[in-house]
């Protein structure tokens, strides 16, 4: 049943993009409808999870989109000194994440992920907490594959830049 | 020695990296202990970000997707039974319709149709006629154009050919000439008004 094999990856995703649990409930059952009402438009040519994934990326933006919370498209370039993170060698800092122990650590990036950029935070999401590849992602955002592996790398070290803010 | 950078280090710690980049990589960090710091680090972080607890979905939660997928009315599939079923219900229903017709206006059937097939036929042939002045109008309209610019091209040529090949160069020289000018003063003034900005 498509509902049971495929509620934890949904719910994991939008939990993680919305934040609430009651309102990640709210979504992921509305993003089942959507799914059974557009079951007809489904080709088998393509994956059912990218297909999925594809419609609740949808539910959640639109949802942004009404409650006026600002996105990054993923087709424009960040703004410039926000997001974007030249191919640097590694830092001088002293390390920031090994001080924690493994439970503080999970809390604090907890909370950094939810402070990433909408449109990092859901590929960072897809990749770490549902394990697509950049691949699939790159076919559900209709991008190309070089794009999604720098977003994704972005995320991470504005990641580490949070966590040694946090410290 | 210079050391990779933060893209190469997290193919690193993902596996991406070919046999060969691998090696040179690890001798690099055999030989740099800030990058080994960097990859231990991300490494760490990592770890932690792929330790993270799920969320965890509430036991009754596709049974709660179930009825309300169960309330959603199902799309009618039409088959072909049901388009026949249709077409003779919809058929019955012009007989009795006309039936009652007959009864309650007096009048015979084919009478009726006899004239109504008159009325609809004298609407299609005023349409008709309609049409075929629509398109003679824009015939007519065709041809008053075209002999009008016909007429325009004839007085071109007869013009073009009182002039002599010498005078023509004249004019194209002088005409050249003048968007030259133009330019070179429109450039100058551009040039003196952003002087004059700064």
């Amino acid at each position: 049943m498509i509902v049971q094999r495929y509620q934890q990856p949904v719910f994991n995703y939008i939990g993680r993009m919305v934040g609430e649990r009651e309102l990640a409930l709210d979504f992921s059952q509305e993003v089942f409808l959507k799914v059974y009402a557009s079951l007809g438009s489904y080709r088998a040519q393509y994956k059912f999870s990218t297909w999925l994934f594809k419609i609740a990326s949808n539910y959640v933006i639109d949802h942004w989109r009404k409650k006026k919370i600002p996105t990054l498209s993923l087709d424009q370039q960040p703004e410039d000194g926000e997001e974007r993170y030249p191919l640097q060698t590694p830092d001088e800092n002293p390390s920031v994440v090994r001080q924690f122990e493994l439970s503080e650590l999970r809390k604090r990036i907890d909370a950094a992920i939810d402070k990433l950029p909408a449109s990092l935070k859901e590929l960072f999401v897809w990749r770490h907490i549902n394990g697509l590849s950049y691949e699939e992602m790159a076919e559900i955002k209709d991008l190309p594959l070089g794009t999604v592996k720098n977003r994704i790398f972005q995320a991470k070290e504005i990641l580490k830049r949070l966590l040694g803010e946090s410290a | 020695m210079s050391c990779f950078n933060l893209e190469r280090l997290y193919a690193y710690l993902e596996g991406d990296l070919s046999s060969a980049k691998k090696q040179d990589f690890e001798s690099h960090l055999a030989a740099c202990p800030k990058c080994r710091d960097a990859v231990a680090e991300r490494k760490r972080m990592l770890e932690a970000i792929d330790s993270l607890p799920a969320f965890e979905v509430p036991p009754d939660f596709a049974k709660g997707v179930m009825d309300r997928i169960s309330t959603v009315p199902a799309k009618a599939k039409v088959t072909i039974f049901g388009w026949l079923a249709a077409g003779a219900a919809g058929f019955l229903a012009l007989i009795a319709a006309l039936s009652i017709f007959t009864l309650v206006s007096g009048q015979n059937l084919i009478q009726f149709f006899i004239r109504l097939n008159h009325g609809l036929w004298s609407y299609v042939k005023d349409a008709a006629f309609m049409l075929v002045k629509i398109a003679k109008f824009l015939m007519l309209a065709f041809k008053v154009v075209h002999e009008l610019l016909g007429r325009g091209l004839e007085s071109l040529k007869v013009f073009t050919s009182l002039i002599s090949p010498e005078a023509w160069a004249i004019f194209i020289c002088g005409t050249l000439l003048l968007i030259l000018t133009v330019g070179v003063l429109w450039g100058r003034r551009f040039w003196l008004e952003k002087h004059h900005e700064k």
